[in-house]
């Protein structure tokens, strides 16, 4: 027998043969779109509605209000109260889930197709008929301003929430999520119930469903549970003007920290599917995986964090490049050099192997977004955040492989600039301040840790 | 609920090369993917003190490149195949797992025996010097820079006595890993990583003969290893109640509570799966309910059980919401307990939890990877990889008076309170 000879990678010959599974689109009688995937392999139904009701609806004065709003819906509906409800979803072995962030709330369920009817009854009523009672509100309340407490001593959120303030200055978009603790606690009831009459309508949702049932089968039961839901409603904020023009570094000062939290980046505006891959094959060069340049150097190469990605944030009305990572405090101001070295490397040069690379990684893992009900919904969900076209998927493979070296540097020079860019440190004081002083000198302004959270996001420039 | 039971028969095959490595196949051809997946038989317990920390680290290693992959390589392959990939390390064994498209099976394997067989030759000191530092950073970021973050390894380092393989946290003490040297790695590697010592799961869109001639092609020629240390411990219990206070950067005090209870797989462990549950699985789980909904004292509480070959542990911690005192929620906490013994567990509960747990069993068969990963766990710890009806049905057999027993045999023991407190 000849020795095995493993100095090569074994040749790959056969090709793989993938077809994307049917995406339905529809509307219900009173014009709730509907998204609808059927996948047979296991007696699973996964539901997901998206409704354009995030936290850039806040008013400044209330924000967190869509947050709480999203947190109190299921706290009883219908004919349940709080612990009924979540008794009758248990019962069944199912899982509804809420969340929100900028622009949507998300409510999900997930369901034994066996089950389903009883559980989009009460997936229903979580929607269409909420309870928002005083005792849950107030309840509910409390433990949203307790996190935001508890927040406070993770320097990851601090970081984002002090970037994302910086970066979306003057705009719906600077609002954390989950609010401060001066504007939750501002909120009433009257408030959230209004919220929730504002803006839940079936106009202004979007419903996905993966199901092993036939479309058919999903439609009635929709339409049975669905349809009583009348309500026009349609909410669009209006486009952003954002400007951001010249470098700036900020240091929020946490003493207490052995790591610094460094976020870089800035805001970006186009964007349709044709940009929106184009970007994806350079991040995928630049930071959004393990192999990216970003990552051997700062870590393979350098050692100085446990990981640093990089990666194109898209809301509705706004997006942005943002580097995050985490490394040692003593290797700060040399991380955010190297950062900053990498970012004007990428607008000079980009290899065919890089991009070849990059559209290889993005075309065969494409079979495999495919593999759970919830991969599929949020693949669709994709579609609707980004306002990218509704063929989007169908085209996906056909478009990545059409791009250019040319075209992919074309767009790192169009939205990577890191003489414009906003950095954010959150560090301890005495180990990085000197640090970063020697590269920023008059550009480094500093945060004190307690300013943060205490002021209200109208009062800082 | 209605009859599910086929969806628990997995279909599988299972060989054992002449080397020892133990080879479990699955095929599933919905999709054109595979899962590759391999358990070697050493964790964080393997360790010794002094040296703790040096599985996990070792995990960083292997993928640092072997004879015929360079550093970086073995990630960008799979990478450009459009694969997904890791690895981890737990208290008994360390894994490594990748899916991928089909057609790229044979590299998977190429990869996994390049590095079962050949890592030695590529290792460099710059290598380990640098994975040390990532390593560290890893603590610093999940450990030392986080909120509560040290409280595990303070939980656990009571709970077993210091010659306890479970004594350490798994990523180490931060003065070990700055200490590991070149021989470690050497001497380690011989030890523990041979084909004997190891469990490969290939599982997806495969055929059975084609795959298992690939496995022997690239695994049958790596030698066994002849001496690999076998661990034995006995199962300890605290001598007396230990009261253990740890100061943080946090804003809000959590108390945590850790008894020694059964390990993996043990007699009492469904019930107390499902015990934990009964108490923080959902807003009627009754310390959520008591805690959360009803005094409004907590601002979170979970339970769990935590088991490993060489022993078992049930948690439960609670974070006080501002200006109320841990005291009183300790004394909630046991209140429930105590109610448990008292009045027992209604039958509505008791089916609620039975169905939530069978639930996420079905919902986690959509994965591939994590099917692979759970015929690798129940082989490893029960020697039989199609274990998914029995260790459902595990759960549907427990009864009210199995939990009430199960509280009333660990719950009554000595056991470690650990308090976090803001600096």
């Amino acid at each position: 027998m000849n020795k095995l000879d493993r100095t090569k990678p074994p040749e790959i010959i056969n090709e793989i043969k993938f077809s994307l599974p049917e995406i339905e689109n529809f509307d219900l009688s009173n014009g709730l779109n509907v998204y609808f995937v059927k996948k047979e392999k296991l007696p699973i139904t996964q539901i997901l509605m998206l409704t354009s009701a995030g936290s850039k609806y806040d008013d400044n004065k209330l924000n967190g209000l869509s947050h709480l709003t999203a947190a109190l819906i299921d706290e009883g509906a219908g004919e349940f109260d709080a612990l009924q409800l979540n008794n009758e979803i248990e019962k069944l072995g199912s899982i509804i889930k809420i969340s929100s962030d900028k622009d949507f709330i998300y409510t999900s369920l997930l369901s034994l197709t066996d089950n389903i009817e009883r559980s989009l009854y009460l997936f229903s009523k979580i929607l269409i008929e909420p309870k928002l009672e005083p005792a849950d509100f107030e309840r509910e309340k409390k433990k949203k301003i307790s996190k935001i407490i508890q927040l406070k001593d993770e320097p990851s959120y601090l970081a984002d929430t002090v970037f994302e303030k910086i970066l979306f200055n003057n705009s719906y978009y600077q609002l954390p999520v989950l609010g401060t603790e001066t504007s939750a606690a501002n909120i009433k009831l009257d408030d959230v119930q209004l919220f929730y009459q504002e803006y839940f309508s079936p106009t202004n949702s979007t419903l996905i469903v993966v199901s092993n049932l036939n479309s058919n089968t999903i439609v009635d039961l929709l339409e049975k549970y669905f349809s009583c839901w009348k309500k026009e409603i349609k909410n669009n904020c209006d486009p952003l003007q954002l400007n951001t023009k010249t470098k700036k570094a900020y240091l929020v000062h946490k003493d207490d920290l052995v790591q610094s939290e460094i976020r870089i980046g800035n805001l970006i505006y186009q964007k349709n599917n044709t940009e929106y891959l184009r970007q994806q094959i350079l991040n995928t060069v630049l930071g959004g995986q393990f192999s990216s340049r970003l990552n051997l150097n700062l870590r393979e190469k350098r050692g100085f964090t446990y990981g640093v990605s990089s990666a194109f944030n898209y809301m509705q009305s706004a997006a942005n490049f943002e580097v995050s990572t985490a490394v040692k405090s003593e290797n700060t101001a040399e991380a955010v050099a190297e950062i900053l070295n990498e970012l004007e490397k990428i607008r000079e040069k980009i290899t065919e192997e890089e991009v070849n690379f990059a559209k290889s990684y993005l075309i065969k893992r494409f079979p495999s977004r495919f593999e759970t009900y919830s991969n599929i919904s949020s693949n669709i969900s994709v579609i609707i955040t980004l306002n990218l076209d509704k063929n989007f998927l169908n085209d996906y493979l056909h478009n990545i492989k059409q791009l250019t070296t040319k075209e992919i540097i074309t767009s790192a020079r169009e939205t990577i600039f890191p003489e414009e860019s906003i950095i954010v440190v959150v560090g301890n004081r005495k180990v990085v301040k000197e640090q970063l002083l020697k590269i920023f000198n008059e550009n480094l302004l500093e945060i004190e840790y307690n300013d943060v959270f205490f002021h209200n996001s109208d009062e800082t420039s | 609920m209605a009859n599910t039971k086929n969806l628990f028969q997995l279909d599988y095959r299972k060989y054992m090369l002449d080397n020892g490595l133990q080879v479990i196949l699955y095929k599933d051809n919905s999709l054109p993917i595979v899962s590759v997946n391999i358990w070697y038989n050493v964790g964080s317990a393997n360790e010794n003190p002094g040296k703790t920390g040096f599985a996990h680290l070792f995990e960083h290693m292997m993928f640092q490149g072997s004879q015929n992959v360079p550093k970086e390589w073995h990630f960008r392959y799979i990478q450009e195949a459009g694969g997904t990939l890791n690895g981890s390390t737990s208290l008994d064994r360390t894994n490594y797992y990748e899916t991928l498209p089909s057609n790229y099976l044979e590299l998977a394997l190429w990869l996994e025996s390049d590095r079962m067989g050949f890592l030695l030759p590529a290792l460099t000191q710059e290598k380990l010097d640098n994975q040390k530092d990532v390593v560290m950073n890893e603590r610093r970021q999940r450990y030392e820079n986080q909120p509560y973050g040290l409280a595990w390894e303070k939980l656990f380092s009571n709970l077993y006595s210091s010659s306890h393989p479970y004594h350490w946290p798994t990523i180490g003490w931060m003065d070990d890993i700055a200490q590991f040297n070149l021989e470690d790695v050497k001497k380690f590697f011989r030890t523990y990583y041979a084909p004997n010592n190891a469990s490969l799961v290939v599982g997806g869109d495969i055929n059975y003969d084609t795959t298992i001639s690939l496995v022997k092609k690239y695994f049958e020629e790596i030698p066994a290893s002849n001496n690999i240390p076998k661990l034995n411990y006995q199962s300890e219990t605290l001598e007396q109640t230990k009261e253990v206070i740890h100061k943080d950067n946090i804003q809000l005090p959590r108390i945590y509570f850790a008894w020694h209870t059964d390990k993996i797989f043990g007699n009492d462990e469904a019930a107390l799966d499902i015990l934990a549950d009964i108490l923080t699985g959902s807003k009627n789980g009754r310390l959520h309910k008591r805690l959360l909904f009803e005094r409004q004292i907590s601002q979170d509480v979970f339970a769990f059980q935590h088991s490993g070959k060489l022993g078992g542990s049930f948690i439960i911690a609670s974070t006080a919401k501002p200006n109320i005192s841990l005291t009183e929620i300790k004394e909630e906490i046991f209140n429930e307990i105590n109610r448990i013994i008292q009045e027992g567990i209604n039958s509505e509960e008791l089916d609620r939890s039975k169905n939530s747990i069978k639930s996420s069993y079905i919902y986690s068969l959509q994965n591939l990877a994590t099917i692979a990963n759970q015929l690798n766990a129940y082989n490893f710890y029960l020697s039989e990889p199609n274990s998914f009806l029995y260790d459902i049905e595990r759960i549907e057999k427990v009864t009210a008076n199995n939990i009430i027993n199960a509280v009333q045999k660990y719950f009554k023991k000595h056991f470690v309170e650990l308090k976090v407190i803001p600096k």
